[in-house]
């Protein structure tokens, strides 16, 4: 059977991502504060994999996905707090972030296409609110203290293995089938795919990178606050997944990380970045979709 | 065998199914005639899945059982063995035709298709490695049709078959349809404007009008009954040419 | 009594923006995402009236809606069209995209800080009875049910506004009787975003105005048109109103927070479980 042929990757791609990554390592051993930088792009990384196989795989347009992102860094956050140790956090995490989306996924997986964004985007902000009025959560200060064991190594090992997952999940059975539901839903309906099936577990597995990238993020400052999940930050990792290629999955990974170090450095124009940026958003995906629609 | 029973689906006031009862066997081809909005699409929906009836039952019988499909999704009927074709073909444009008609046979959890076999009966054998969407309009028809059968497809169902393709073209699937349909033993229900086509074709035919059947019978039968003729011709008998 | 008249005041300015929505979507079958961004121009550019400009309540208004209307169709020209007839995600990742452009263009000529109308800009409050009615929300309320009488006057009586429900209805059809689509659609746009301005000066002219301000009421208002019917102009209507008093009722007797989400909470399950919303329109759920 040669579907795994169809379905690798770019492989000049992966490596680059890895590469990069490895770079961001190495030069992170310069200052606190490349550490970090280094840090924040494979964790934007993480997270840019995790949305693409729900929305660059799948075909459904997520707008929430920082509450994954979220549900894993309080969820560390708790499980550190009450004395668990990091691996046993992690799997927790990961675990509690599968399990939302595999209820979320069969509540809104039927939603139509425009609905299902706004739903999540609903989602996204009740999560929001609810985290900002939790006091035992930390309420709208945030929860502190949290071990801060994210180093840029660690991460990047976390990267990798989000990176070969995400992989292999492509170009396994599951994975085949998203993206045939992704490509047209209605055909996949009529040559016997469970279409809804399908949808659920590309996100499971797409929330766990996220929920694993929110861990990372947990443990980055040591604090977190539901400042740190909102709408923005899910249209971040989308506009990853557009610029780089959604489907691809190294693509939406490097635009993360390209993305994050772009804005590192340029800190200080934060407004005109955005200004560029989403008139890069419009543009990109203005033409892209243009020439597929001359095409067809 | 595929049958359903006083089959109704209306939206809101208007009926687009009106008390439809149709019946196709193993090895049978049975054509649907009607002018657009006759109801013809919709009751394609219905027996695949795609839609809810308001009232009536649709059945499947295999290997001596009954089968209900009502309550069925549409994956759960294709993977009973109804398959559909759409009008324009809706095949996966970024696979190949060799791809396409594996994304058939694993959606529908088919071990042991041989592809080999299923691209030579369809002709498809030296473009198994071209693009989908790169392919001419005859063709792309071709792979739909290899994709539903390798998801196991033992009750066609094609939606406007011929549609878009000249008359060569159209000569060669009707033959193909009679190959495959006499090797794999299928059923076949065909919606079809072309009425030579289904002259050809079929041994029966159904005429729909405003959602209801207003004849059935032989392709000669039906062509030449007034009602047809009037609800469908416009008055005028159809010369067979 | 006066949370009555808070409701319906904050209930119009979601009415007005779910119009918008409604309009777009019965036209388009998509959901204008950065239509909120268009009220918070409008809000803005009231401002902008009111304080650099020193003109009145009026001629602000005005002005407001002129602007939105043009940015509107220029939207719906440079940016939706081109991408007319594509499923979902690429129109929504544009208009995403042109939210956030709005949003931060703001942001570069006026800052990120909250501002204020001008205190004489509809100051003043109505003693009625024991009651304080601030002059603004009644304003902002008889503004608004007067502009719904017009946009159902329009939609029905003249010639453009039955082309509008005709291509909201059957777009083929419509066409196929002569309809310009394309025209019907900017005008569809127009109006919208007009009605945008006024709510986004109402809104302005009631609280504080931010770059940022548009996501928050849009979204509730957007959740008020789904749960009216998206697509119905009565049911924008019912679901704005409806929404405004709900939530100033809920942030009266519980607090404020659950205030804030209970919107999204009715979106939810409105969507879930009636997508169709009160009116009953046939969208949003895939096929079975």
């Amino acid at each position: 059977m040669n579907i795994r042929r169809r379905f690798k990757p770019g492989r000049w791609g992966c490596w680059t991502v890895v590469v990069i990554g490895g770079l961001g390592v190495l030069l992170s051993r310069g200052s606190a504060y490349q550490s970090q930088i280094a840090s924040r792009m494979m964790i934007a990384a993480c997270m840019a994999a995790g949305l693409d196989l729900c929305v660059g795989i799948a075909g459904q347009l997520s707008l929430g996905h920082a509450v994954f992102m979220a549900a894993g860094a309080y969820t560390c956050a708790v499980a550190t707090a009450s004395g668990l140790g990091i691996w046993m956090s992690l799997i927790l995490a990961v675990l509690i972030g599968a399990g939302g989306a595999f209820i979320l996924g069969y509540a809104m997986m039927s939603l139509r296409g425009d609905y299902l964004a706004v739903a999540t985007l609903g989602l996204g902000e009740i999560v929001r609110v609810a985290l900002e009025n939790t006091s035992s959560l930390g309420g709208a200060a945030g929860f502190y203290n949290i071990p801060r064991f994210t180093t840029p190594p660690f991460t990047w090992l976390l990267m990798l293995l989000c990176l070969v997952c995400a992989v292999v999940f492509k170009q396994s059975r599951p994975g085949f089938l998203a993206s045939a539901v992704g490509q047209d839903e209605e055909a996949s309906m009529a040559i016997g795919i469970n279409t809804r099936h399908a949808k659920v577990i590309a996100l499971m597995v797409g929330a766990i990178f996220t929920a694993l990238a929110g861990v990372l993020y947990s443990g980055l400052n040591g604090f977190i606050s539901p400042r740190d999940f909102t709408f923005t930050r899910s249209i971040d990792m989308l506009a990853a997944v557009v610029l780089g290629g959604p489907g691809t999955i190294f693509g939406p990974m490097l635009a993360a990380m390209l993305m994050e170090c772009f804005f590192a450095v340029f800190q200080t124009l934060s407004v005109v970045r955005m200004i560029l940026y989403s008139l890069a958003l419009i543009v990109v995906t203005i033409i892209r979709y243009k020439k597929w629609r001359a095409t067809s | 065998m595929i049958q359903c029973e006083n089959l109704c689906k209306s939206y809101g006031g208007i009926v687009a199914v009106d008390r439809v009862s149709i019946s196709a066997s193993p090895n049978e081809t049975v054509g649907i005639i009607g002018s657009n909005g006759a109801g013809k699409t919709t009751l394609f929906n219905l027996l695949t899945g795609f839609d809810r009836p308001t009232s009536g039952q649709i059945y499947l019988m295999r290997g001596g059982g009954k089968i209900l499909l009502n309550r069925l999704p549409p994956y759960r009927r294709a993977k009973e063995g109804v398959g559909r074709t759409f009008q324009n073909p809706r095949l996966f444009g970024n696979l190949t035709v060799e791809g396409n008609i594996q994304a058939g046979a694993l959606g529908a959890h088919q071990r042991n298709v041989d592809y080999e076999a299923l691209l030579n009966e369809l002709g498809l054998w030296e473009k198994r490695e071209l693009t989908a969407e790169s392919l001419p309009y005859g063709d792309q028809k071709r792979v739909e049709l290899a994709r539903t059968l390798a998801a196991g497809a033992k009750v066609l169902l094609l939606d406007e078959p011929a549609a878009g393709l000249n008359e060569t073209e159209t000569a060669a699937l009707a033959d193909l349809l009679v190959g495959v349909r006499q090797h794999r033993l299928l059923t076949i229900i065909l919606i079809e404007h072309n009425m030579d086509f289904i002259q050809h074709l079929c041994k029966r035919v159904y005429a729909m009008d405003l959602g209801k059947i207003i004849s059935t019978g032989t392709p000669k039968e039906v062509l030449e009954s007034p009602q047809v003729i009037d609800a469908i011709f416009g008055g005028k008998r159809f010369d067979a040419g | 009594m006066q949370q009555l008249i808070n409701g319906l005041s904050i209930g119009s300015v979601y009415a007005l923006v779910a119009l918008g929505y409604s309009l777009v979507f019965g036209v388009l079958r998509m959901i204008n995402f950065a239509h909120c961004d268009i009220m918070m121009l409008g809000a803005y550019a009231g401002y902008f009236c009111a304080s650099y400009l020193q003109l009145g309540f009026i001629l602000s208004t005005l002005w407001a809606v002129l602007f939105c209307s043009a940015v509107g169709i220029v939207i719906e020209r440079w940016a939706y069209r081109p991408l007319r007839g594509i499923r979902g995600m690429p129109i929504m990742v544009v208009a995403i995209g042109l939210s956030l452009l709005l949003e931060y263009i703001v942001m570069f000529f006026f800052g990120a800080d909250v501002r204020v109308y001008p205190p004489d800009f509809l100051g003043g409050i109505l003693v009625i009875g024991g009651i304080s009615l601030p002059v603004s929300r009644l304003v902002a309320l008889v503004l608004a049910l007067f502009l719904m009488g017009g946009l159902q006057f329009i939609l029905h009586k003249t010639r453009q506004g039955r082309a509008m429900r005709a291509v909201a209805d059957d777009s083929i059809a419509a066409r196929l009787c002569g309809v310009d689509e394309k025209k019907i659609i900017s005008l569809a746009f127009a109006i919208g975003s007009a009605l945008a301005g006024v709510a986004g000066v109402a809104y302005g002219s009631m609280y504080l105005i931010s770059p940022l301000m548009g996501t928050t009421p849009g979204l509730k208002a957007f959740a008020a048109a789904v749960v009216g019917g998206i697509g119905s102009i009565p049911g924008a209507l019912l679901g704005g109103f409806a929404l405004g008093l709900v939530e100033t009722f809920v942030g009266a007797v519980w607090n404020t927070a659950f205030k804030d989400m209970i919107a999204f909470i009715i979106l939810i399950v409105v969507i879930l479980f009636k997508p169709g919303g009160l009116a009953g329109s046939k969208v949003g759920k895939t096929r079975l």
